[in-house]
């Protein structure tokens, strides 16, 4: 809404009402005609400048922007003013409060035409030497100005390469992810610049992000098909993601490009050498939890690498695989270390999206087998061994198992643990199935495994003993995972004080079972009235008491009578049963 | 009666405070810079189709925007320079915006105004780039130099430091004269001669300088048009100084409140608009005196200035216009924005006919 106000200074006044009503009435005519041509032509307009705009765009983008006479820039000046005055007719040549940084050079005088002494004694030479003198330090200055005049970089290829430097520098001090950034934006403003995708597989490639790495190198190749780095670090990323046979062409094709290059003929050989190299990993194989028999295995060792036809067996090419990572990867390894500060990284990638290469850091993992039932193995199945993560206090207690070949990390042999737990096991149900209990603890039985081979006794034996916990929650997990071994209980049980239960919040369950446990034979008498009073002063007992069933509150009973023979705490137990009595 | 008819043409509500608009120059485009609500820095394009702004981009910058302008700027490339509300100066490419192209800490407080030279084809020389800021300086910066401003213009020491609350470029009608006018919030006018690096010309006009025009900026310097506070807007003539008396000027009231913006159509330029802070746009027309000049007693010349006639006037809205542009590319087509977070085109017809 607005409204409009017309003035009328000094312009023309209505003689009578009829004429300013018809003048009126022609000014609205007048008024909204004008205002129709405005609002059509501005339909136009706005496409014609739509054209216009592209137009200009485009130029901008196009343009190989070569400053035509670009002015320099001034050099810099400090201006002083003051305030409030009202300081009129200041001319510059009065008030000049500049401080130049300027040349100071300082003009001779000049000789007047008609002085002819001097002129007698006016030195030539010297004269034209000092004023070109002048015009080479006028022409330096300039130049320096010119050159410290960074034309603006608002031409996007200048901009890619400035980013492709800042990338470059973040790639240099370690910053990997900036680098990246930096590139992706470079390679946004300039899209033909091959250098870019290069140094962004690099990085990716340091990363081990050898797809990306691989994407950015083929990217690369596609701008230039020359450029040498792109195919050795696809290489390399081939090699880390599985693609053997393709980083095998690309190394040939460097070798081809630049057949004295070093790197290229190296890693060439590492890779087809990989495939005759007697594995001495042959024995690796065996411990792959795989059905393999003995003769397939035999057979696979001296088959040759490269032949695709043995993808038909998928058991035995993930198996061949393993064994070829493994052999190169030990081959690489062997070389990287011998390389000083080598380019090639030769870092095996966790996560790759080949399913058959396998993460050889762990050569001795478990694949699945898919195998038509006539042909599997006879042998019973062996159990799988649960790695767990033990506690200080356990390891040191408890040294690890058994020594496997070929791995670099080295264990104790532990006979002891195994006899150590015969008895245990006695106990426990050895059914022959694939089983490992819910705690996850080793369950080999010592009887059946051959001690040189085991792979699933790498893990530790979690005859570790947890340390004395400083929360209810921690003794309920590590009471839980110990439960079924009895006497593992009582000794966990045995490290922690009474005391503990008193502000210790557990839950029915958990509550009845330790109870049971103190009903044992191997906690005395005393040591059985202190826990199971250190219970009832805790929190939470009395609302458990209230829900407990009969066989439960029968637990609680024994351990109450077993306590009687105690007397130091006789009238706590009594009162404890009382308690028990009244809920009941 | 010819006048001229200020009409709305499109109103957009935004949900932020826009202190600047432009036109993007060759385009039916417009730039609205300002501050959302939490602070950060509102950048958004429009274009002009079929009776709607549609919004084409919308970019959030860190810190609230003041001011911007495409003065310094090639027509390819069309870069805002933009000030913010912390002293950082930046020249942005609006196909990529998260890129500045060139940045740098301008000043210390709120950069208030900002204008360019010798870009779009208008002046000639160097094309630079001139912030006023909260903090008493003006800085004359280049897009080619990183850092350091060209020209700092700054209180002497021990006086009082004033805040800037306009710059204007002008006179740059050849490649070494170039003249820099700051208004500040005492009445303060400076004009600065860029060639000689000297105060050329000082004025005090009372009232706090909210705005400052060359009626061109690539000609000879012939008028300076100053708006202020309380309704007062000035025009000197600048055609002829005294070295006593100086510029000669004429003085109006208008809009019964403060005089936000002062802007000469591009087109013609005697006409020129001012905004209000009662929310209205009045219409003005410049005429000369017979004589742009007398002789006085001792010899000396003193400019004479000529008359100024309203031509229109509007009330658009209740709050302030704070900020108006007219379009380089159509006569009578114009944007303006105000403190109750709306931009209007604006269409001010018969323009030619005035």
């Amino acid at each position: 809404h607005h409204q409009q106000d017309e003035f009328s200074r000094g312009d023309v006044t209505m003689d009578t009402t009829h004429n300013s009503s018809l003048m009126m009435q022609r000014n609205i005519k007048e008024n909204s005609e004008a205002l129709k041509d405005f609002l059509e032509g501005l339909n136009d307009w706005e496409r014609e400048m739509k054209v216009v705009d592209e137009k200009l765009c485009n130029q901008a983008r196009e343009d190989c922007h070569s400053p035509e006479t670009c002015h320099p820039v001034r050099c810099k000046k400090t201006l002083e003013i003051s305030s409030g005055k009202e300081t009129t007719g200041t001319m510059p040549s009065n008030n000049r409060k500049t401080k130049d940084e300027g040349k100071n050079i300082e003009k001779p005088k000049k000789i007047s035409t008609c002085d002819y002494a001097a002129w007698e004694k006016f030195d030539v030479d010297t004269a034209l030497a000092s004023s070109s003198e002048e015009e080479e330090e006028i022409e330096r200055q300039s130049d320096k100005k010119h050159m410290e005049t960074k034309y603006p970089k608002t031409n996007k290829k200048e901009r890619a390469l400035a980013l492709k430097e800042a990338g470059n520098k973040f790639y240099s001090s370690g910053q990997l992810d900036n680098a990246i950034a930096k590139y992706t934006q470079g390679m946004a403003l300039d899209p033909t610049n091959a250098v870019l995708p290069a140094n962004r597989a690099m990085a990716y490639i340091k990363l081990k992000k050898y797809t990306a790495a691989e994407a950015d190198c083929n990217k690369c190749l596609k701008l230039d098909a020359g450029y040498i780095k792109a195919y050795l670090r696809r290489a390399t990323s081939r090699v880390n993601l599985g693609k053997k046979e393709l980083a095998i062409k690309d190394y040939q094709k460097v070798l081809e490009l630049e057949p004295w290059n070093k790197e290229a003929k190296k890693e060439l050989e590492n890779l087809q050498c990989a495939a005759d190299v007697k594995c001495e990993r042959t024995e690796m194989s065996v411990k792959y939890d795989c059905k393999i028999k003995a003769k397939q295995e035999s057979t696979v060792s001296k088959q040759p690498l490269m032949n695709e036809s043995q993808k038909q067996e998928t058991n035995n090419v993930m198996h061949q695989n393993q064994k070829d990572n493994v052999c190169g990867n030990t081959t690489n390894l062997d070389n990287d270390k011998k390389k000083q500060g080598g380019k090639k990284l030769q870092i095996v990638e966790v996560n790759s999206k080949e399913c058959n290469s396998v993460n050889v850091l762990d050569p001795d993992g478990v694949l699945p087998i898919e195998k038509p039932p006539h042909l599997r193995s006879l042998k019973p199945l062996k159990k799988i061994p649960v790695v767990d993560i033990a506690t200080k206090a356990s390891i040191l207690e408890c040294p690890l198992l058994l020594e496997v070949e070929g791995t670099t990390v080295k264990k104790h042999p532990v006979p002891s643990v195994a006899e150590h737990r015969v008895p245990s096991m006695a106990e426990k149900d050895t059914s022959d199935k694939k089983e490992y209990d819910a705690v996850g603890t080793l369950q080999e039985d010592p009887g059946r495994a051959t001690l040189q081979s085991q792979p699933e006794n790498k893990s530790q034996a979690s005859v570790s003993l947890p340390s004395a916990p400083r929360t209810s929650h921690q003794f309920t997990e590590d009471w839980n995972k110990l439960s079924h071994q009895v006497s593992q209980a009582i000794k966990y049980l045995k490290i922690i004080q009474p005391k503990f239960f008193t502000s210790a919040d557990l839950d029915a369950d958990t509550l009845i079972s330790v109870i049971s446990t103190l009903r044992t034979e191997e906690i005395s008498p005393l040591q059985a009235a202190q826990y199971i009073l250190a219970f009832s002063q805790s929190s939470g007992f009395s609302v458990n008491i209230m829900f407990l069933n009969e066989s439960q509150k029968k637990v609680i009973y024994d351990v109450i009578s077993k306590c009687e023979e105690e007397e130091s705490y006789n009238t706590q137990i009594r009162n404890l049963k009382n308690l028990l009595d009244n809920e009941s | 009666m010819e006048k001229p008819q200020v009409l709305v043409y499109i109103e957009k509500s935004l949900n932020y405070s826009a202190f600047d608009v432009k036109w993007i120059p060759r385009s039916a485009k417009l730039v609205s810079i300002g501050s959302h609500p939490q602070g950060t820095g509102a950048l958004q394009v429009y274009e002009m189709s079929e009776g709607d702004l549609k919004l084409l981009h919308d970019v959030e910058r860190p810190k609230a925007l003041k001011c911007g302008t495409f003065g310094a700027s090639t027509l390819e490339e069309r870069h805002l320079a933009i000030g913010d509300f912390e002293g950082k100066m930046e020249i942005i490419d609006l196909q990529s915006p998260q890129l500045p192209v060139y940045s740098v800490k301008a000043h210390s407080e709120i950069i208030n105004t900002i204008d360019g030279i010798a870009g779009l084809d208008i002046g000639k020389g160097a094309p630079e780039i001139a912030t006023g800021s909260r903090d008493g300086l003006v800085k004359v910066w280049d897009s080619r130099q990183k850092d350091r401003p060209v020209v700092t213009i700054e209180p002497k020491d021990g006086e009082q430091k004033r805040d800037c609350w306009s710059v204007a470029f002008g006179n740059s009608h050849s490649t070494e004269d170039r003249t820099l006018c700051a208004g500040f919030d005492n009445g303060d006018v400076k004009m600065f001669d860029l060639r000689s690096m000297a105060v050329k010309w000082e004025s005090n006009l009372s009232n706090g300088v909210c705005s400052l025009e060359f009626d061109r900026k690539d000609i000879v310097m012939n008028k300076l048009l100053t708006t202020t506070l309380e309704s007062k807007f000035y025009i000197h003539d600048l055609q002829t100084f005294h070295k006593d008396k100086g510029f000669a000027r004429l003085m109006d009231k208008g809009h019964k409140s403060t005089v936000w913006c002062g802007k000469h159509l591009p087109q013609d330029r005697e006409i020129f608009v001012t905004t209000g802070g009662n929310g209205s746009i009045m219409l003005w027309k410049y005429s000369y005196p017979v004589a742009r000049s007398k002789t006085l007693e001792d010899g000396s010349e003193v400019g004479v200035v000529g008359q100024v006639i309203p031509l229109q006037n509007a009330t658009l809205t209740s709050q302030p216009i704070t900020s108006f542009d007219w379009s380089p590319d159509k006569m009578g087509l114009s944007v303006c924005s105000g403190l109750d977070q709306t931009i209007r085109v604006v269409i001010v017809t018969k323009l030619n006919t005035v």
